[in-house]
């Protein structure tokens, strides 16, 4: 059990919101991405627990995604969900992560579709893990120190205002037994935070770092268009749409043999 | 059936701006490409994903509610599931209920054997201008 990010349900409204908390491991820090996965996982929850763990919800899109700062070892982060809709076919919501009176992760205008949960997972097991992180003991698994080492970029090439590198999913990875059980996917917040480090290269590569160190980081009209299996190659590429003196703004993309699997724009600001 | 009688030109063609830069966002496409009879999946190349961004985008922008399968459901009307549809494909009274409904989309369009999955093919960027038009009637109805 390595890619579990809520270690506990604290305030539970059927349907409608919650509340959750999760540990940061106390030597290291996972990035930030996987702090918008712990809000994810809360959400979907909610969304299982009100379609009676019949169905799950699949990362699809993301509205708007802000990084406010990096999480740090052994803080505590708070989580907490709204649901906008909670349907059986689809959901939608918004959430946040802060720590230590300070935001780390914004979540807004989220959807995702709702799939048969046995396809992924043991519906059995699902359940006896959402009572176990509502009772009072919760059920934290801890982390796996290896998800704080980012995953390679190969093949980085750059151009005038576009850069590109091939990202290979790990074909065997411990993360894949929580994600899932049943049917293993690469999870759509790695490929987000190897999009954003490709993005960072880039500014680096043009001189434009000084203007966004340790920045804000907005994504947005993120959308996930199919599942990526472990093992497969993804093209990654970020392309700077335009820069001023406290910003850069790119449109980011990952294909799979040419077709086209995940899109979205990403902004870094000076923070 | 649904009634789709009190949607009016005018009604339509008052959503329809937004309903096409909601389009037009969530494909990323400009907003001239969202002609009322362009095909969403043919020629402005929607997947299923884009689909559900769509219906977010339009749920935000009208502030109103746009449940999934709404369109087949409402075609269908008092006819039975089986009545409406066999193995996964439209029967002929199924078919002709879905081709008044979707009055928006050429005859030619739909195809002899039409399977239920492949119904949002069938779908224009007019269809969800009806779909949001008819939500609105039904809130303030309702309100």
């Amino acid at each position: 059990m390595r890619f579990l990010f809520v270690d506990s349900i604290d305030e539970f409204e059927p349907g409608r919101r919650a509340r959750g908390l999760f540990l940061m491991p106390r030597d290291f820090a996972l990035p930030a991405c996987l702090i918008a996965e712990a809000i994810g996982q809360l959400a979907s929850w909610i969304a299982m627990e009100h379609a009676q763990f019949n169905m799950r919800p699949v990362a699809g899109l993301v509205g708007q995604c802000v990084i406010e700062r990096e999480a740090r070892p052994d803080e505590l982060v708070e989580l907490a969900v709204e649901m906008e809709e909670c349907e059986t076919d689809a959901v939608s919501y918004a959430g946040r992560a802060r720590a230590d009176d300070s935001a780390i992760v914004m979540l807004e205008r989220c959807g995702a579709p709702m799939l048969p949960l046995q396809d992924f997972d043991d519906r059995g097991a699902t359940r006896s893990r959402f009572a176990a992180l509502c009772s009072p003991a919760g059920g934290r698994v801890g982390a796996d120190r290896k998800l704080a080492m980012p995953l390679p970029l190969s093949e980085i090439t750059y151009d005038s205002n576009s850069a590109t590198a091939t990202l290979t999913t790990p074909a065997e990875a411990d993360f894949y037994a929580d994600h899932f059980p049943r049917r293993p996917v690469f999870p759509a917040t790695l490929l987000l935070d190897a999009e954003i480090r490709l993005a960072r290269t880039l500014t680096e590569h043009l001189g434009l770092s000084d203007s966004v160190t340790r920045p804000l980081i907005r994504v947005s009209d993120v959308k996930l268009r199919t599942f990526i299996a472990p093992g497969q190659a993804l093209e990654l590429a970020a392309l700077m749409r335009g820069h001023e003196s406290a910003s850069v703004d790119f449109t980011l993309s990952a294909k799979i043999a040419g077709k086209r699997v995940a899109t979205a724009e990403l902004r870094l600001e000076r923070n | 059936m649904g009634d789709n009688s009190s949607i009016t030109r005018d009604k339509i063609d008052a959503v329809y701006p937004k309903v096409a830069q909601a389009i037009a966002d969530a494909l990323a496409r400009e907003v001239e490409e969202c002609k009322p009879s362009s095909s969403i999946i043919g020629e402005l190349g929607a997947e299923s994903i884009d689909l559900l961004d769509i219906v977010f985008r339009l749920e935000r922008a009208f502030k109103i509610k746009l449940p999934r399968n709404r369109i087949v459901k409402d075609a269908r009307g008092e006819l039975s599931e089986s009545e409406f549809e066999h193995k996964g494909i439209l029967t002929d009274a199924g078919r002709t209920r879905l081709q008044q409904y979707l009055s928006e989309v050429p005859a030619d369009r739909f195809p002899t054997a039409l399977r239920i999955d492949d119904v949002p093919r069938l779908f224009t960027v007019e269809t969800f201008c009806k779909l949001v038009a008819r939500a609105q009637l039904e809130q303030a109805g309702a309100a």
